[in-house]
């Protein structure tokens, strides 16, 4: 599943709704309705959110490093 | 009943150096105030008396024989995440409640050897994550203490303990401290080992403290630390960007503090600029609740589904969506933390730190079945950076007001010495009037 930039949170929310109704059933994902809309929106601004093609991996995001 | 209780920590280790004060007989006070308190607040799960009076007596033996360690007699709280050897770590989940640690946690050995005592274990939401503890906040019972270390909070708050562990993915350490009337302080992230302590989300998670004075934070983590970082007196004219996005977001008892706040400290000498963010907070935001949605499923999925029933509602909730989000959505949101740290990294170069309401409003009431907004602090938590929250002031109803500190990674010791002067300049709130 790969959504694209342009996509807006409540085709994104769609999206999850359907493959949360196929994995867990109609009832379940109805019961998680309003965390999949959240997450939508936080995909759908992610999603859109411009980064570096040579920006840095996940892995040297500058967290990993600290350890003491 | 003694006054001990009250007591700032960094006088209560400076007494038992002078012996004016032994460990035992605070241990023995603070004992007599849980007693007489937990049970209208609940902050404790348990208690480990019988091993704190051994190591008190062993602590006063030392000390009569001229041998003194850095926080020698400091009783503390352990969140019920943490392992204590011996003690159970329930983590508020009824199928852990009979899972003893078999050894200490490295942040309570560490505690331990430079001569802190463990009191017992302080309420926690299950596994540090959203479903409530029983525990209510010491100014207003009705109320919620924040979470998820909700007791280590509340047991401050209320004077029950000096000092108390917390863990924080989103807001479980700053949270609970504004709303108790406490300083919360988390390091970078990394500086205090997480061996022995229940994860919730990895790259996120971070170890932090709760305590009555910003100099008892940075006498521990001074402590902690081995002396490598200096905590010394702020020297100079504190530079303070005060962020505008978060004001636009605070309820408006809890904003017109923070302006009042902010003229206290300008009258104390501080230079004190109002600045928006140079980025997205609604995109700072996302990339933390997704990254956290994600490891948390990560973390719970395979016990979530041998042992659903015994959760409570938020975490399966959560691992069910976390488990429907794509890869590439989460590395994406990995990439941009990258590009967000740096971002908020270039301000230090011009402030010495940002000033922002702890929490967007004070603590609610707990009928509604939250700990509260974890807004204000999740951003801090998704960047690894230090913060403080110090007990600023109190609304019109007496709850507390916290105002937070955010510090450049890796400058805690300047953080912690930025706070100790801010608190001197803003003052104390009173503690909660317990009967």
């Amino acid at each position: 599943m790969q959504f694209e930039p342009s996509k807006d949170s409540d085709e994104i929310a769609q999206v999850l709704r359907g493959s949360a109704e196929r994995r867990y059933g109609a009832e379940r994902a109805m019961a998680l309705e309003s965390r999949l809309q959240n997450t939508a929106r936080w995909m759908a601004r992610i999603a859109a959110a411009p980064v570096e093609f040579a920006a840095d991996s996940p892995d040297h995001s500058g967290l990993d490093g600290d350890r003491r | 009943m003694s006054g001990r209780p009250q007591i700032p920590m960094v006088e209560v280790v400076s007494l038992i150096r002078q012996r004016e004060l032994s460990a035992g007989e605070f241990v023995l006070d603070l004992f007599q105030r849980i007693d007489q308190f937990d049970s209208q607040i609940q902050a404790w799960v348990r208690l480990d008396r019988d091993r704190a009076r051994a190591s008190a007596a062993e602590l006063d033996a030392r000390a009569a024989r001229n041998e003194f360690l850095p926080l020698h007699g400091v009783p503390f709280g352990v969140k019920d995440i943490i392992d204590v050897a011996g003690l159970p770590t329930g983590a508020g989940f009824p199928p852990y409640h009979d899972r003893i640690a078999t050894s200490d946690a490295a942040i309570v050995a560490r505690l331990k050897a430079l001569g802190a005592i463990p009191l017992g274990k302080t309420h926690t939401t299950q596994f540090a994550f959203s479903d409530p503890a029983p525990t209510a906040n010491p100014y207003d019972l009705t109320r919620t203490p924040g979470g998820s270390s909700s007791g280590s909070g509340a047991a401050v708050g209320a004077r029950m303990v000096p000092l108390a562990l917390g863990t924080q993915t989103a807001g479980s350490v700053l949270r609970p401290a504004a709303y108790c009337g406490a300083v919360g302080f988390k390091p970078t992230f990394n500086w205090f080992s997480r061996d022995g302590v229940l994860p919730l989300a990895w790259s996120l998670d971070h170890l932090g403290l709760i305590t009555q004075h910003a100099a008892d934070a940075a006498l521990v983590y001074h402590a902690l630390m081995d002396d490598r970082v200096s905590t010394a007196a702020w020297a100079g004219v504190p530079r303070i960007a005060v962020l505008e996005d978060f004001l636009e977001r605070t309820e408006p008892e809890v904003a017109a503090h923070l302006v009042a706040v902010q003229d206290r400290l300008i009258a104390s000498g501080a230079e004190v600029t109002t600045i928006h963010l140079p980025l997205d907070l609604d995109l700072l935001l996302a990339v933390h609740h997704l990254i956290m949605q994600v490891e948390v499923a990560a973390v719970h999925a395979e016990q979530v589904a041998r042992m659903r029933d015994s959760y409570g509602p938020a975490i399966p909730a959560d691992v069910d969506v976390g488990q429907l989000i794509p890869a590439v959505s989460d590395q994406k949101a990995r990439r941009l933390r990258g590009a967000l740290g740096c971002t908020i990294e270039a301000l230090f170069d011009r402030y010495d730190a940002l000033l922002l309401p702890t929490a967007s409003n004070v603590a609610p009431p707990k009928a509604l079945g939250s700990t509260g907004d974890r807004t204000f602090q999740a951003p801090w938590s998704l960047l690894g950076t230090p913060a403080i929250s110090l007990p600023t002031g109190s609304s019109a109803g007496g709850l507390p007001i916290g105002s937070q500190l955010i510090g450049r990674r890796g400058a805690d010791g300047a953080l912690l010495s930025l706070a100790i002067w801010a608190e001197s300049a803003l003052g104390l709130i009173e503690p909660p009037s317990l009967a």
